[in-house]
């Protein structure tokens, strides 16, 4: 299993498994091996696991903001982000299997519409991004660069809905350690990169502990101090009232 | 003696770094922070590489932080946009040394070479000591108000001239909690002085990472329109988290209201993004109020429709007419929020022109501890009006009017209720 910051505003972390990868007709085999070896290097899938607890800290380090952070998902695809930072106060957000949510003082409540609500549910899969290969239209590798300090293999990929990305794995441990992509916020489109760090054990495999955002010039760091495994049950991605109202 | 001459001036070198550390450094990450995300590209015509290598060597000259800032300063007014300032880490002169969480309680503008007393806080030191809206300040602890601007240069805009002037009169007028300031005033023909009290400035204290301690007040009424229909009036002085809960219980508390006015009197912005809630209460479908441009990205302000209450109750939107109150101390999110409203017909806009300064920013500590408040983005309404430079223009100007506050009147909130009544 790994843990992968997908979100631009909205932060879920998944687990992805070791399962048998289906046939995709624009994955390259080069691409597909690059994909085999991050998941060998992750460390055996535990089926028995359905859901995770992720907790730690949200800091905008710049800006001298931290906070603390909780990440819940389960399978096949629910995620809640909770996140408590001083000055600004509780930031929530969801995708409970069809309603993808958001609620904090900025916005007030709000439900996601459209491509933010597509992109959420695809965000949300548990097994995350690499485990089922026929999420992508195609993955192609790119050559090899530089990513983070690390030489990596850049692989091009185009996902089911139609979004790019470009992907990093390390050339050295074979782990995704990054990616580019535009995210689509309920404000619209933005460009972010995702930085994954800290790959360590939890829970028999390895989880990435530290996931960092730019965009804007701006940027977010979530480390995760601790993992749990099987926490989450049938009220835990239920919606805040003031959420559920919304609902038409 | 080459040797030696050379050991002098790397003894030289190093008690200068000794005195003034991380100077470079921090000139260098404040060019660079802006080279990464100022919002235009070309840095609107100026050579932002040239500008590093002029002024980088006076950095290096540097002996105090204040001259430090003096020079990022410089770099950073090359843009000429607002949103760019340095915000001292620590103290560093006397002046920065003095505490002033204390205020006698009331709110001034500049007016000529005085100050027009435009707000006295109910139950506060100044009102007990007599202080009246519609008073003059001639004068604070004995130093006359038209010193105020005097440093200023004599081209600048009139609207940052007296942005600076209020920012001035603030800082004098401000102190420890305990003390006393002496305020002469005129009135009547006469002069008098007043001592009035300083005490902890009232209000909820906010705590955002690098920004100095913020005071967050919402003050919400009900008033009487000129025909005798009861509107709400919600103001608050800082765009910041925690007045959506108020402010949401403030629209909840007049919903059937005639009307709402929205005081942004003096609210110089805060946190951009809570336009997009604090509007959703006046839009029951998403509507696009402007638009920040990043560098790399577009992103809408939407109104959030706000339909319904925390414990999940469903609510209506308000509907009825909205009056936003501006002035030139109206500044940055507070502007937005206005500009975005005129723009789309959901409110009407009364007062004097806000300050033009609506660049959204973000801020970053730099390596010696200051805070370096920078633009990332322009903004432009839902009908292409840019308000950076321009500010927002009421649809009914309303000039500041001594003789109207003096008699208890405030005109701008006049002109609102009766068009409210208008509207009905």
């Amino acid at each position: 299993m790994h843990t992968l910051l997908r979100f631009a505003v909205l932060v879920a972390i998944a687990a992805t498994g070791l399962s048998a990868q289906e046939q995709s007709a624009g994955v390259t085999p080069e691409a597909r091996a690059i994909i085999e070896r991050h998941l060998e290097a992750l460390g055996p899938d535990n089926p028995s696991v359905t859901s995770m607890r992720a907790t730690g800290t949200l800091a905008m380090p710049a800006q001298g903001i931290s906070g603390t952070v909780e990440v819940i998902s389960a399978r096949p695809n629910k995620a809640l982000l909770k996140a408590q930072i001083p000055g600004i106060g509780a930031l929530e957000s969801g995708f409970d299997g069809e309603h993808g949510w958001s609620l904090d003082p900025i916005m007030g409540p709000a439900l996601l519409e459209g491509t933010a609500l597509d992109q959420a549910k695809f965000d949300a899969a548990f097994d995350g991004p690499f485990h089922d290969l026929s999420r992508f239209r195609s993955l192609i590798v790119a050559g090899t660069t530089s990513f983070d300090g690390k030489q990596v293999h850049q692989v091009d990929a185009v996902n089911i809905r139609g979004d790019k990305s470009t992907e990093y794995f390390d050339v050295e441990t074979g782990l995704h350690v990054g990616s580019v992509s535009t995210r689509d916020t309920p404000m619209g489109p933005v460009e972010v990169t995702g930085i994954i760090r800290d790959y360590r054990d939890a829970g028999g495999s390895l989880q990435a502990h530290e996931l960092v955002q730019q965009m804007m010039g701006v940027e977010q760091v979530m480390k995760i101090e601790r993992f749990e495994f099987n926490v989450a049950n049938a009220d835990t991605f239920a919606m805040p009232p003031a959420v559920k109202a919304l609902i038409k | 003696m080459r040797v030696a001459a050379a050991l002098v001036a790397a003894v030289c070198l190093s008690a200068q770094q000794a005195a003034l550390p991380r100077a470079l450094d921090t000139f260098d990450e404040a060019w660079a922070i802006v080279n990464r995300t100022y919002y235009d590209p070309s840095f609107k015509g100026v050579d932002w590489d040239a500008a590093r290598d002029a002024l980088r060597p006076e950095a290096a000259r540097a002996q105090t932080p204040d001259e430090l800032r003096a020079v990022i300063g410089r770099l950073l007014a090359r843009l000429g946009d607002s949103h760019f300032a340095i915000m001292p880490g620590s103290a560093t002169t006397a002046d920065d040394m003095v505490d002033r969480s204390g205020s006698p309680g009331f709110d001034v503008r500049a007016w000529g070479d005085s100050l027009l007393v435009v707000h006295v806080d109910a139950g506060s030191p100044a009102q007990e000591a007599g202080l009246r809206a519609g008073d003059t300040i001639v004068a604070i602890d004995g130093r006359p108000t038209s010193l105020l601007g005097a440093t200023l240069p004599d081209d600048i805009d009139a609207r940052v001239r007296a942005l600076e002037i209020w920012r001035a009169a603030m800082m004098r007028l401000r102190g420890p909690s305990g003390s006393r300031v002496g305020v002469s005033l005129a009135r009547d023909g006469s002069t008098r002085l007043l001592e009035i009290a300083r005490v902890a400035e009232p209000g909820q204290t906010i705590m955002l990472g690098n920004l100095p301690p913020l005071k967050l007040r919402v003050d919400v009424r009900a008033v009487e329109t000129p025909s005798g229909g009861e509107a709400g009036v919600i103001g608050f002085n800082i765009w910041m988290a925690a007045a959506d809960a108020q402010v949401a219980g403030a629209v909840d508390r007049f919903r059937g209201a005639r009307g709402i006015v929205l005081d942004l009197r003096g609210n110089p912005g805060g946190l951009a993004g809570m336009i997009m809630g604090i509007s959703g209460h006046f839009f029951d479908t998403r509507t696009a109020l402007g638009t920040m441009k990043t560098r790399t990205s577009e992103l809408t302000f939407f109104a959030n429709p706000r339909t319904s209450r925390p414990d999940g109750t469903p609510v209506d939107v308000y509907d009825g007419p909205v009056a936003i109150l501006i002035d030139g101390l109206t500044g940055s999110a507070s502007e937005c929020f206005a500009g975005g409203m005129q723009a789309v017909g959901r409110a009407r806009v009364f007062g004097t022109t806000s300050m033009g300064q609506a660049l959204p920013a973000s801020f970053a500590r730099l390596p010696n501890g200051d805070t370096l408040l920078h633009a990332i983005a322009d903004f432009v309404t839902a009908d292409g009006t840019r308000l950076e430079g321009r500010g927002v223009v009421p649809d009914e100007e309303v000039p500041l009017d001594p003789a109207a506050l003096a008699s208890g009147r405030d005109p701008v909130l006049d002109a609102a209720l009766a068009w409210i009544d208008r509207e009905r």
